[in-house]
């Protein structure tokens, strides 16, 4: 039992990093513009399609494609904010919700147009196998996830306080109008922002397609487990989100052991709106 | 209330009374009709929370599952009559929306996070009665097969279904109306302008919004009842998230609470009917045309026409109304 | 508010309710007795012949009714692919002999995944089209729905559908020539038995995983009391929801259950995550046995887990590699349009519509003057018993006789298995091609 338990907490803590990943580039967006994205689940199951197709037809592991995804995922999401975001940020919250539910049910459902409902899994894939640590068996695929997670975090931690261009990301989250007086272009703020945020699902769509599979519904687990993850690290930022991630992880594992499987939603989601009553600013908010 | 109010209910009614004559009863189109109306009374219910008082509830499938249960578990375990079990049902998702609203008022949830939270609660239910197996469970459960009995108001064909959900449209139209001209109205209008102006002027922003939930939730949770009859049984996906979504988009595209009440069911109607001509002309060649549709208008309605469809529904109205007047006044 | 003089709201409501009423029990009782149009669904005729009699019928219209969007597309898509196949080889056949070589015509509608739109697909084929038969629905709760309106306008009903209870309805104009959901679970535990006997080995203990729809349970079921009717011990059942974003808890659970059998009853794609999570981690019991027409052993499930799903089997309700000529001939047909090899969904719909097809000629035969009244159309479903020709060709058990209730009597399931990297069917083992491997490879005492 005690076995049992150990293997289930290093599960979760493995799922829970590569939750964080997905979550984090949805994070970063509401960061800065205060705008939660709806359709951020579709995005993730777009670019795990991207990273199908490409390790496809290119021959090479799911993992190397997120080199290729990720710049791609950028300039994607500077199209998608020219279209759609930039002419709702600010608006009243309505519009922004609709919007970004607009857009979700149309990726989905042009997803299942254009691709049809058949999983596709990648079929070259280097990370197999695992290791063994004492009781507890490690699969390769979710550790290196887990470990790119972690990466990726401090690099974006980094990127928001030792470069120029984040810390001006930074002072536009803070506070928009102060900002623009000192003359950051917040526009071109919000851009970069929700570029990031989409080549960040770039990366983790590529791990998550290590392990999974993907189909025109798989954006919806995606997408719920992020806004859960963004509610629970409020604006606490990165370690915030990677704390969150950890927290869901192990709670999803430990109730699949020890309760029913079929309520994990349930658990989480109930976990979620108790935390948007009882800390509606997360538990890891600073403002 | 007064009698202006009145006229366009009663033309109104007087219209989609006749409506299933004018297709000769014909079981498809009496059906597409119900369900046209079916979501025409959802979304004319949510305007009173999502267009009067303004948050963005995503909770519809939640209430309507919970007064489907309801209202079924009544009649198959008990044999109590709908007539009973509907009314009940509503009680229970009130209960329902009483237990999750008031903490998400208290705490002052908003916006964003008020639409993820009530949809949330949809996932929570379908997958807690998935589980409980006692009530829900992943086993179908239907309702008595007795046709044509009012006590247990199951029917072969649709139009009885269409006269009920009728009924409750104009009873849900009344509500629209009166609330809109009542006190709770105008303070429900100024809480969706303002929030904190509303709360500056002495105005209890969470009773009056809780309120407006509670009228909400009741008669989705009677209309869950209803559409458990049409369905024939129970089961969790009766939580549905897409229900609440396509009530939103239909609502929003609307106009709930901007313009007239009575573009809500003129939406539903003119949506619902082109994503039905495009499922059944299209659907063949490009499966899901018709969701790819919903997406485009919310998203392109959105974008250009933030404020929703009343007013050019208005415009066109008043046009074409111009147009017969000088018509007449040229022919007399 | 304030009453203005003139207008009594309350009667005016008042009012308004009664004009509904009204205009409702005069709309459903006015019309109740001109009930709904001929009893005869009527096929398009061709002009009146000089004899009255027998109009000389040109086209059946044949209703499906499919997911083509939404969750279960995939199947619907297939499903639908099939049945273009086959109803063009039907007609390029001849047609109904009996009927004068009367074409079929096929018109699929979509059921949008919702019981709504399942309803409004079904009234729409039955409005519009008049067909005599309707196949669909794939999933068990549209096909209930549907069956309120076939039963209510006499349309035969052939379903593609595998859960039990819908031959338990009493419907009466139901058939279905798939194998249920309780032969699928059936089928996977007495293959592991039988296949363990044969190689002497000892198998005691048992643990089902399925995914948590009521087709994952009766399938779960149908292997349950087998399995403790052969003497089993199950340790344990665990239902899952089949979107689970990671399969590692489930796994750990069944390594510290550590059972000789796994009877899993994936959906689709989980069956994959359960397959690269065990190989990942190392685990494998002697075998891993899936039950329910898809997950383990489909071309593309195992394009996505390569060696994972070594020696995993499933049951099907089709088994492509029937070697027959007209299987083959059909399979090749379909893999040269559709670019794949058909699997469950297409399958279920190869034999389905050339029963219909069957149904249709004895039909001509036993009731020259009138084939098409559901009522002799029923009577020639139930005086079917297929033997032989395509029907047969493509059913597992070759025989296709339905009962009372609707359900074919000699409903069969196959076992195929993943021998390095491709399909092969093992059970029964009278139509094997190949002996089962057990244990599976990477299976440790």
């Amino acid at each position: 039992m005690l076995e049992l338990l150990l293997q289930n907490l290093v599960n979760g803590i493995l799922m829970g990093c590569v939750y964080a990943l997905v979550a984090l580039g949805l994070a970063l967006q509401f960061g800065v513009m205060d705008i939660i994205n709806f359709a951020h689940g579709e995005f993730v199951m777009i670019a795990m399609y991207l990273v199908f197709w490409i390790s496809l037809y290119l021959a090479i592991p799911g993992s190397l494609t997120s080199l290729i995804v990720a710049p791609i995922y950028f300039v994607f999401g500077l199209v998608i904010y020219k279209l759609v975001i930039d002419r709702i940020v600010g608006t009243y919250p309505l519009a922004q919700i609709a919007a970004t539910i607009g857009l979700m049910v149309l990726l989905r459902n042009l997803a299942l147009a254009a691709w049809r409902a058949q999983p596709r899994g990648l079929q070259y894939e280097v990370l197999r196998g695992s290791v063994t640590l004492g009781p507890v068996v490690v699969p390769i695929s979710r550790l290196t996830a887990a470990l790119v997670s972690v990466g990726t975090m401090l690099a974006l931690r980094w990127f928001l306080t030792h470069t120029r261009l984040g810390l001006a990301l930074r002072a536009t989250s803070d506070d928009m109008q102060a900002a623009s007086l000192l003359g950051i272009n917040v526009r071109r703020m919000f851009a970069l922002a929700f570029g990031l945020g989409c080549a960040i699902i770039g990366i983790a769509a590529a791990f998550i397609m290590t392990f999974q599979q993907v189909n025109p519904e798989s954006g919806l687990t995606w997408g719920l487990i992020s806004w859960i993850i963004v509610v629970m690290a409020g604006l606490g930022g990165v370690s915030g989100v990677l704390l969150s991630g950890l927290i869901l992880g192990m709670v999803e594992a430990l109730e699949i052991t020890f309760w029913d499987p079929r309520a994990s939603l349930a658990v989480m989601y109930s976990l979620f709106i108790l935390i948007l009553w009882v800390k509606p600013r997360g538990l890891f908010g600073r403002r | 209330m007064r009698a202006s109010d009145l006229k366009p209910i009663v033309a109104l009614t007087a219209m989609l009374a006749a409506l299933p004559l004018a297709v000769r009863m014909n079981n498809y189109y009496v059906l597409l009709l119900t369900w046209i109306l079916y979501y025409s009374t959802l979304v004319t219910a949510w305007n009173v929370i999502g267009g009067l008082a303004g948050q963005l509830d995503l909770a519809a499938a939640s209430y309507i599952g919970l007064g489907a249960y309801t209202m079924g578990t009544l009649l198959t375990r008990l044999d109590v009559t709908p007539w009973v079990g509907i009314p009940l049902g509503g009680l229970v998702a009130a209960g329902f929306a009483a237990l999750v609203g008031y903490p998400t008022f208290r705490f002052g949830l908003k916006e964003a996070w008020y639409a993820l939270a009530t949809i949330s609660s949809v996932v929570v239910l379908q997958k807690l009665f998935l589980v409980w197996e006692e009530i829900g469970g992943p086993e179908e459960r239907y309702l008595p097969a007795r046709y044509g009995e009012l006590y247990y108001l199951r029917f072969r064909g649709y139009a009885p279904y269409y006269y009920i959900l009728l009924a409750v449209l104009v009873m849900v139209l009344l509500l629209n109306v009166k609330i809109r001209r009542s006190k709770t109205g105008y303070y429900l209008l100024a809480i969706r302008e303002n929030e904190e102006a509303a709360e500056i002027l002495g105005i209890d922003v969470r009773k009056y919004k809780l309120r407006a939930l509670l009228i909400y939730a009741f008669v989705t949770g009677c209309i869950g009842g209803i559409f458990a009859l049409i369905s024939g049984y129970l089961h969790p996906h009766h939580f549905d998230t897409w229900t609440s979504l396509q009530v939103a988009i239909l609502g929003i595209v609307g106009g709930a609470g901007v313009g007239s009440i009575y573009s809500l069911p003129a939406t539903t109607f003119i949506i619902y009917s082109i994503s039905e001509l495009l499922r059944s002309t299209l659907g063949g060649w490009i499966p899901g045309i018709h969701l790819i549709f919903y997406g485009v208008i919310l998203t392109v309605v959105v974008l250009l026409k933030p404020e929703g469809l009343s007013e050019t529904y208005e415009r066109l109205y008043g046009r074409i109304r111009a147009a017969l007047l000088r018509r007449r006044a040229g022919g007399g | 508010m304030r009453r203005r003089p003139g207008i009594g709201r309350t009667v005016l409501v008042g009012a308004l309710i009664v004009l509904i009423i009204l205009v409702a029990v005069a709309a459903i009782y006015v019309r109740k007795p001109a009930p709904t149009p001929s009893p005869t669904p009527s096929p398009t005729t061709a002009a009146p012949t000089t004899a009255p009699p027998a109009p000389k019928i040109e086209e059946i219209v044949i209703g499906m009714v499919e997911p083509l969007s939404g969750t279960h597309s995939i199947f619907g898509i297939e499903a639908k692919q099939a049945a273009e196949l086959i109803i063009e080889d039907i007609n390029a056949k001849g047609g109904i002999k009996s009927l004068g070589g009367a074409k079929l015509k096929l018109v699929v509608e979509d059921s949008k995944d919702s019981i709504e739109g399942a309803k409004l697909a079904a009234e729409k084929l039955i409005s519009q089209y008049h067909p005599p038969i309707i196949i669909g629905a794939y999933i068990s709760r549209h096909t209930a729905a549907m069956a309120e309106v076939t039963e209510r306008e006499k349309v035969i009903l052939v379903a593609d559908a595998l859960v039990d209870f819908l031959s338990e309805k009493g419907w009466k104009y139901f058939f279905r020539a798939c194998p249920k959901t309780s032969i699928h679970g059936k089928t996977a535990m007495d293959f592991v038995y039988e296949t363990a006997q044969r190689k002497g080995i000892e198998i005691s203990t048992v643990v089902i995983i399925n995914e948590d729809s009521v087709f994952g349970r009766y399938t779960a079921l149908g292997a349950y009391h087998e399995a403790l009717g052969l003497g089993l011990t199950v340790l344990d059942q665990i239902e899952y929801p089949y979107d689970i974003a990671d399969a590692s808890p489930i796994v750990s659970r069944l390594m510290e259950l550590d059972p000789d059998v796994v009877i899993s009853v994936p959906y689709f794609s989980d069956g994959v995550l359960i397959a690269t999570t065990m190989e990942e981690v190392g685990y494998k019991p002697m075998i891993v046995a899936g039950a329910g027409g898809c997950g383990y052993c489909d071309p593309d499930s195992i394009s996505a887990a390569g060696s994972a799903v070594e020696g995993f089997t499933q049951t099907y309700s089709y088994n492509p590699f029937l070697n027959t000529p007209y299987n083959r001939e059909i399979v090749q047909k379909f893999q040269e349009r559709y670019g794949k090899l058909p699997t469950e969904a297409g399958g279920i719909i190869f034999y389905s519509l050339w029963t219909i097809k069957e149904a249709l000629e004895l039909a001509g035969q036993m009731f020259p003057e009138d084939p098409l009244n559901p009522d002799n159309l029923r009577q020639a479903f139930l005086a079917l018993d297929i033997t032989s020709g395509p029907a047969a060709e493509t059913y597992p058990s070759g025989h296709i006789k339905f009962g009372p209730n609707g359900d074919n009597i000699y409903a069969m399931a196959v076992v195929l298995q993943v021998q390095d990297g491709e399909p092969v069917l093992v059970y029964p083992f009278e139509y094997a091609q190949a002996e089962p491997i057990f244990p599976i490879p990477g299976y440790k005492p």
